[in-house]
């Protein structure tokens, strides 16, 4: 494609070679978003509660990288999230890790310890940045709120390459060690942090992604386990909660349309909290996927529609064996969420999205252990708003 | 989307009214071929180090200037929001960083000459001196 190279040589001048002997901007590098949004709904508590509707839908991300010597990295970011019922409001840090990396042919092989993310499916890793995600809310199949906790932060080793291959780059990263678990968890999972806690009790994950410039493909396996601990003996009893799944992610583009979809085959073991340890387990072979198609149209606005499907248990896809054998509605089993949404960027660091959610099915509504059928109905919808700035120094 | 891309450029340089943009790197980095393809993967960060192993020093311009996107379109045959989509996805999980961005031109130039396996660009209309060079259509 350059057909010619042309050579401008002259010699340094004496105060170039000086400016470079100081530290250069390359060395740190600091950006930032912040985000507020607006959530209502109908026929549900999800997200929202009591009310109807809630501004509690803030995100700040202040990202730091420090790059010392060449081939070593400090990573560090410190967010505040408050995400309506699911997140209460709180400062922590989304990861904080150092990392080595090397030349291996043309690509790298690297390792980092500390606190990373889970880097699951296409979105996992970015999932509460509005500018990476493709919606506010992303599809719960994969990505569910009421689980976000048990598997995002990862506090441990992560081994990963980066391979240029045909025309395009295989990224991948073998990870393992325990899941950064806060009182979010008790509440989607309980209904309250009073019942009892939930600890981590180990994390290992695998995942390769290739992407070129029309075309990404994705495989992920992630296992992670934690326990519960009640407070109260009696009304919840002590145990664990395994989720091992796989996830398969696609995406193409053409032109101006993106079609992007993902599936999720796994299970969740149950042992203990609504009966003793001494019964048997509760295994959940659960199913998910979601088709998304989106157009990027000129001025730099995007529409999109999406479905999103999720079986909570694959042997009992309408959830009538559940409704039988535990009394909670058989919606409670599956989730078909249709998502109609628009995403413009009115100037390079400014996003406002909005989207709606005609559901059916409650699979996911939190809490997920104590249904509530007066307050959740069969049908029901949720539209959002998210005003978004991000900063790059 | 390179057809789209086509179109947004045609469109763009009609209302713009502007000059090329063109790719300079150190005079360390002058041995390595830069086909499109190599270029894309450099500017999103998905190629860091030269085929002799040193780092790939990425320079931008601010992504809401006129010339970053003139580059984008011309030289990456991309959209500029598809290329920064790319960095944040790094920026924002912690597992990469994304290009610096430079205030002007002649910080580019600076910046270029002075450090080894650096990459920038520059317009057309800019005289560039020094130990940097200048790859042509």
């Amino acid at each position: 494609m350059f057909t010619t190279i042309n050579r401008y040589s002259l010699s340094l001048c004496p105060l170039l070679l000086l400016t470079s002997s100081v530290a250069t901007a390359s060395e740190w590098q600091l950006s930032g978003f912040v985000g507020q949004g607006f959530v209502a709904a109908e026929d549900t508590q999800f997200i929202v509660g009591d009310d109807s509707s809630t501004f509690d839908i803030t995100e700040a991300t202040l990202a730091l990288s420090w790059t010392p010597v060449e081939n070593i990295r400090l990573a560090s970011a410190l967010t505040f999230r408050q995400w309506g019922t699911l997140s209460d409001p709180g400062v922590m840090f989304d990861y904080l890790f150092a990392e080595y990396t090397h030349q291996l042919g043309e690509g790298m092989l690297g390792i980092r310890a500390g606190r990373f993310k889970n880097e699951t499916g296409f979105y996992s890793s970015t999932r509460d940045v509005p500018f990476t995600r493709p919606s506010i809310m992303l599809p719960q199949s994969i990505y569910s709120d009421y689980f976000r906790d048990a598997q995002l932060h990862i506090e441990g080793g992560d081994l990963f390459g980066m391979h240029q291959l045909l025309d395009g780059v295989v990224d991948w990263h073998l990870s393992v060690g325990q899941v950064n678990v806060t009182e979010d968890l008790d509440r989607n999972v309980m209904g309250s942090a009073d019942f009892g806690e939930f600890d981590s009790e180990g994390y290992y994950s695998g995942d390769i992604e290739f992407q070129n410039d029309y075309l990404r493909l994705g495989v992920s396996y992630y296992d992670a386990e934690v326990s519960f601990d009640p407070f109260i003996p009696g009304y919840y009893y002590p145990g664990e909660i395994q989720l091992s799944n796989w996830v398969f992610s696609g995406q193409f583009r053409y032109e101006r349309f993106e079609i992007t979809a993902e599936y999720l085959r796994g299970g969740r073991v149950t042992n203990g909290l609504v009966q003793p340890v001494a019964a048997e387990e509760l295994t959940d072979p659960s199913e998910g996927y979601y088709v998304d198609v989106r157009t990027y149209l000129p001025h730099d606005v995007e529409l999109f529609v999406r479905y999103d499907k999720h079986i909570d248990n694959t042997d009992d896809p309408d959830g009538t064996n559940s409704e039988a054998v535990y009394g909670s509605p058989a919606y409670y089993g599956y989730t078909k969420d249709w998502t109609f949404g628009v995403r413009w960027f009115p100037s390079n660091d400014w996003l406002l999205a909005a989207e709606y959610h005609d559901v059916e099915g409650a699979s996911w509504v939190t809490p997920i252990v104590a249904p509530d059928p007066v307050n959740q109905a069969k049908h029901w919808s949720l539209f959002a708003l998210q005003l978004s700035y991000r900063f790059q120094w | 989307m390179r057809l789209l891309a086509t179109w947004m450029l045609v469109f763009y340089l009609f209302c713009a009214h502007s000059s090329a943009a063109q790719v300079i790197v150190n005079d360390s980095a002058i041995d390595f071929p830069l086909p499109a393809q190599e270029l894309r993967l450099i500017f999103s960060m998905q190629k860091v180090y030269w085929p002799d192993g040193h780092k790939i020093k990425v320079f931008i311009l601010a992504p809401s200037s006129d010339l970053h996107k003139e580059f984008c379109f011309q030289k990456l045959d991309m959209m500029p929001y598809m290329l920064q989509r790319r960095w944040d996805r790094l920026v924002f999980s912690g597992t990469g960083e994304r290009p610096v961005i430079l205030k002007s031109e002649v910080e580019m130039r600076e910046q270029i000459s002075n450090t080894p396996g650096a990459i920038g660009y520059v317009s057309d209309s800019v005289s560039v001196a020094g130990g940097l060079y200048v790859y042509n259509h």
